[in-house]
């Protein structure tokens, strides 16, 4: 087994960062959304499910291309970051970030609503007659009774994040050193015939997952007590 | 400062029941209200909708001067500011906090010591030291019960709603706490309005009664009078305990508690009671035979001089109505009743055997 070039080392510290990042960057539409779901009724909630779900069931790519024309340069989304804030999206670090993001919510979403739904409303509703805010009722009661729940889908939405392909390769491609991800490095080394560091990459890519899973569930024993 | 509670509403489900009140109010400071009726008959409901948990599509909600909903004008105050205690059936404690949190929920925004000093204050009135750490799994069914209200009581409610209060408990803890809740709740000095199915419950916590019965609200009245004087069969049905007279216990001996009652003295099987205590002295109808002319020797420890007061046929029986310093109801067979030629103004004697009178502390 070949040991890890610099270079390399480089794409996995890049990679965990950006999935860490994205995960964190759902995280509060991510359970915005995944509690309307849960507690709201309203007419075209359907449509919200679908949209929510769809970079679940779509092909990466196809994501991928959709985020390309939104915020490329003369995309509707990125003509407008570009003009009043002077930013490039489309292949840096910031179109990694926003495939991850769009790649991992879903899977965010359904944890947290899954959980959400769980919670007896009879607590907040106690909660209320006790006066306190909404507000205050989500963060004393209603999340601290789902945070296994949301906690596993943050789980689910990080290690989402670490293999995405398809997606990221379409709208941040495959710049070395500024958008290569794990996964898109493995691709390439096999392309080129240099099994070995594919081999390498593939096991380090192994390790991170696995202490992810093991961390959450730590976290999970800890909190059940 | 304590108001009343005075509500007239309507609320229905898709495709379910429809709960109707008309005219509920609480009765002043210190005293309870029970809601009494069969399960589904929408008592919880009714307790849902004065919290503000359920939004009545028709009515009026008054608490003092205050407007709490008006369906027509759209108006409808918040469960956060209606200032309302509610302890649900299965006590709903946050079962992520402890004792402490649980109770002191309600006072966020509080100087801290304030906050600990209230809680304390509770924690020992209602004899939960020691327990402040533990989580409510930890607790006894009628630790919870104790720290539900508690929560309930910490902001000073206004009006406190008490749903099914002791039916989650084993027998003889319910039997132990009714009689604290009746020493708590009279403590309190506001208006409590209290829901329950078990009879014992209503006669020993009520002050005033309401009887529900499929969705509505049949009859409102003292407690003596809804039990004597049903509106119509359906509360008969509900309350099925005819008579209902306040006594006093004047002593215990031999597992027999002599009673007076109007100007009766009244012998029950019931365990030894302080000479003093005020109780309901309850018989039902079918439980009570009428003996007319000589004087008999009979079994019966209690027998009542009683003038025949009214006779109304009810099918194959016949609802005798009794004077015999209170009112006392007989049901007798339609041909029981043609053999002793009972009418109106007969003197009887009224025989009721000690296990038939049922006590019923208050």
């Amino acid at each position: 087994m070949t040991s890890m070039t610099r270079e390399e080392w480089q794409v996995v510290g890049f990679t965990a960062r950006m999935a860490v990042l994205s995960t964190l960057l759902i995280l509060p539409f991510g359970l915005a959304v995944a509690w309307c779901l849960a507690r709201l009724s309203w007419r075209g909630k359907a449509l919200l499910e679908t949209v929510v779900t769809l970079p679940l069931v779509l092909p990466p790519v196809v994501t991928g291309l959709a985020l390309l024309k939104l915020f490329g340069r003369w995309g509707p989304i990125g003509r407008w970051l570009y003009n009043w804030f002077g930013l490039d999206v489309v292949f840096t670090w910031r179109a990694v970030l926003c495939a991850l993001s769009i790649m991992s919510l879903p899977l965010l979403v359904r944890a947290a609503r899954t959980a959400f739904e769980d919670v007896n409303p009879a607590f907040e509703q106690i909660a209320r007659t006790l006066g306190a805010s909404e507000w205050r009722i989500f963060f004393t009661i209603t999340l601290p009774l789902a945070k296994r729940g949301v906690l596993g889908g943050m789980l689910l939405a990080f290690a989402r994040a670490l293999g995405e392909f398809g997606a990221t390769i379409m709208v941040a491609g495959n710049i070395l050193g500024q958008t290569t991800t794990i996964s898109v490095a493995v691709y390439q080394h096999v392309q080129l015939g240099e099994d070995a560091h594919a081999w390498a990459l593939a096991g380090v890519s192994v390790c991170l997952a696995f202490m992810a899973v093991l961390l959450g569930e730590i976290l999970l024993l800890r909190h059940k007590r | 400062m304590s108001a009343d509670l005075h509500a007239t509403f309507r609320k229905s489900y898709p495709a379910g029941p429809r709960i109707e009140v008309e005219d509920l109010k609480t009765a002043g400071p210190g005293t309870t209200t029970v809601l009494f009726g069969a399960s589904g008959s929408g008592k919880t409901t009714v307790l849902r909708c004065l919290a503000g948990l359920e939004r009545p599509e028709q009515g009026i909600i008054r608490f003092g001067d205050e407007l709490w909903l008006d369906a027509h004008s759209r108006t409808m105050l918040p469960p956060q500011r209606r200032g309302v205690g509610f302890v649900p059936q299965d006590y709903a404690l946050f079962p992520h906090l402890s004792v402490e949190q649980n109770i002191g929920y309600a006072l966020n925004g509080k100087p801290r010591g304030q906050r600990q000093d209230r809680v304390r204050q509770l924690v020992e009135w209602l004899g939960l030291l020691g327990l402040e750490q533990r989580r409510p799994r930890e607790l006894s069914g009628g630790e919870r019960q104790r720290v539900a209200l508690a929560r309930a009581l910490v902001r000073r409610p206004r009006l406190l709603l008490l749903d099914e209060p002791l039916s989650a408990l084993d027998a003889p803890t319910r039997e132990r706490l009714r009689g604290d809740l009746r020493q708590w709740l009279k403590a309190l000095g506001i208006p409590t309005i209290l829901v329950t199915h078990e009879r014992t419950e209503a006669l020993a916590l009520g002050d005033q009664l309401i009887v529900m019965d499929a969705g509505r609200a049949v009859q409102q009245g003292s407690v003596p009078e809804v039990f004597s004087r049903p509106a119509n069969l359906a509360v008969a049905g509900v309350v099925s305990m005819e008579t209902v007279q306040p006594g006093l216990v004047l002593e215990s001996a031999q597992g027999l508690v002599t009673v007076a009652a109007g100007q009766s003295k009244l012998i029950s099987l019931h365990p030894p009671l302080a000479a003093g205590t005020e109780v309901y002295v309850c018989i039902r109808a079918e439980d009570v035979v009428l003996v007319k002319g000589d004087p008999v020797r009979s079994s019966s420890r209690n027998a009542l001089s009683a003038v025949v007061t009214a006779l109304s046929p009810e099918g194959p029986v016949v609802r005798v109505g009794l004077n015999c310093g209170f009112a006392l109801t007989a049901l007798l067979t339609k041909n029981a009743c043609e053999q002793l030629g009972l009418k109106p103004g007969d003197a009887v004697l009224a025989l009721v055997k000690a296990p038939q009178i049922h006590l019923i502390p208050r």
